[in-house]
């Protein structure tokens, strides 16, 4: 493994880790093999290692495609690998697109690092799906399609009744005003990332704390990261939702402004076939959702602050070396959070 | 000066491009190597110290802004009396390394962060100032750019 370094194991000892683990957790005589371990170019947050196993059942060797998502020695995003697997594991019982995880090692006790086993799907994604390039070959109506079934499916995940659902048990309550909770998050993220003052990002936060939206109609179960990057596209269609670290209860507003922030807005929509007030109209009738434009406005600026944020905190990584992943300045998505601010303010 | 920053950069991630990345076996490389090449890519590595410069120098002025804005009450002054000493006089020297005058942009960005904290608290508590809210957009445009 050519990133490995002296302190870091190789891939064959991951995989023997791997397949002592498996042992583990199936039943005796399932004799699991790994096979094809390798890791992927994909994932921040995550180290992501597909690969194969083969173990016994009912005493014939069967073939599993799986995924290890592993912790990277510094994430961008400092997430709760225990709450996600448990939410992930709730979201099987739901019409929600979401990855089916299979065994947690919460402390990397086995697998030498934090890491959770979930299905590995066909299927790719990418960024550009809905762009004019076309990247995954779909053609303009399945793009169309793949569009609206975005906004079915943000629709799906924002009906689950998270009481009844049993949400409110794993993920923290974020109290009577979510756009606070978030804002308060972000700002302390703010503080523990930055490398050098970053007086843009203050004011842009004094400014959200002055312009705080009521609390929504209903808490939902926000993704936190939902874009069509996010999607796994099999046979021309949405098959997977992927990248649920940022997941968390609160404002329905909170998904759809990172949806329609104007930063990505050329990846989310179709102009002139699939427009931000397509999305919203949609969104709205599905779901019985009123979205107020201001509110909107301040989860899109909230959102474009919490990317700056994590920008920051892959700033920070990278000066330190903590992470092989490369970072530039963090000075255009800082510059957005206020361009929003001040369309905002007019001008 | 040829080859100038850029021209040399602009090299290499042709050489990484053409040479390196055929070369490179795994998935996991080739994508860390592509994200090399972009990260590259965006530093305007010609003008880097000249931008800092510039910066620097709108951090200045919004700093002398806020100053005649706090001299201009003495409501004001007396709020933000400790802060005065800290902000920016005409006279102060540019120094001409970057090391240094990266120290001294994060200096002028720390007391203009303090400002613009202390500048918040005091619209909220006097909405009516619309000098302090002019000076609010003013920062908020001079930093957007």
């Amino acid at each position: 493994m050519s990133t490995a370094t002296a302190a870091e194991p190789g891939v064959e000892e991951i995989a023997a880790a791997l397949r002592d683990f498996l042992s583990r957790q199936l039943p005796e005589g399932a004799a699991p093999q790994v096979f094809g371990l390798r890791r992927s170019g994909t994932g921040s947050s995550r180290e992501n290692w597909p690969f194969d196993a083969v173990w016994n059942v009912d005493g014939r060797p069967v073939r599993h495609r799986l995924l290890m998502r592993r912790d990277p020695p510094a994430a961008v995003v400092d997430t709760h690998r225990e709450r996600e697997f448990r939410l992930l594991r709730r979201l099987a019982d739901t019409p929600v697109p979401a990855p089916r995880v299979h065994w947690l090692d919460d402390t990397g006790e086995y697998l030498l690092r934090p890491t959770m086993i979930v299905t590995r799907y066909e299927g790719e994604a990418h960024r550009a799906v809905l762009r004019p390039a076309d990247p995954l070959g779909l053609g303009p109506e399945r793009q169309a399609a793949l569009a609206e079934r975005l906004c079915q499916t943000l629709a799906e995940l924002h009906r689950i009744d998270v009481d009844a659902g049993g949400l409110r048990a794993d993920l923290k309550d974020p109290g009577p005003n979510p756009a606070e909770h978030e804002l308060t998050r972000w700002e302390r993220e703010l503080e523990a990332q930055e490398l050098e003052p970053q007086p843009a990002l203050r004011i842009a936060a004094d400014w959200l704390r002055d312009n705080l939206p009521g609390p929504p109609e209903r808490t939902v179960l926000v993704h936190g990261d939902f874009r069509p990057a996010n999607v796994l596209v099999q046979d021309g269609a949405l098959g997977v939702l992927l990248d649920w670290e940022l997941a968390h209860l609160g404002d329905p507003l909170d998904d759809l402004g990172w949806y329609t922030a104007p930063l990505y807005a050329r990846e989310h929509f179709i102009p002139g076939r699939w427009d931000a007030e397509d999305f919203l109209r949609r969104y709205t009738e599905l779901t019985g959702i009123r979205v107020d434009p201001a509110a909107l406005r301040f989860w899109q600026i909230l959102s474009t602050f919490r990317l700056a944020v994590i920008a920051l905190a892959g700033v920070r990584n990278f000066c330190q070396g903590g992470t092989d992943r490369p970072a530039a300045p963090a000075d255009t998505v800082i510059r957005q959070v206020l361009a929003g601010i001040l369309a905002a303010e007019g001008g | 000066m040829r080859p100038t920053p850029a021209e040399t950069i602009a090299g290499i991630r042709r050489i990484l491009r053409d040479v390196v990345e055929p070369e490179v076996g795994s998935e996991y490389a080739r994508q860390r190597l592509r994200e090399v090449r972009a990260v590259l890519a965006q530093i305007d590595w010609d003008d880097a110290a000249l931008r800092l410069r510039r910066r620097d120098q709108a951090l200045r002025g919004l700093l002398a802004d806020a100053r005649t804005w706090i001299e201009a009450d003495p409501a004001r002054r007396r709020a933000f009396a400790d802060l005065l000493p800290q902000l920016a006089g005409p006279g102060e020297p540019v120094p001409e390394e970057l090391a240094a005058l990266n120290a001294v942009h994060a200096r002028h960005a720390a007391v203009l962060t303090e400002v613009a904290g202390r500048l918040a608290t005091w619209l909220r508590a006097h909405p009516e100032d619309a000098g302090g809210r002019e000076l609010r957009l003013r920062m908020m445009r001079h930093l957007a750019v």
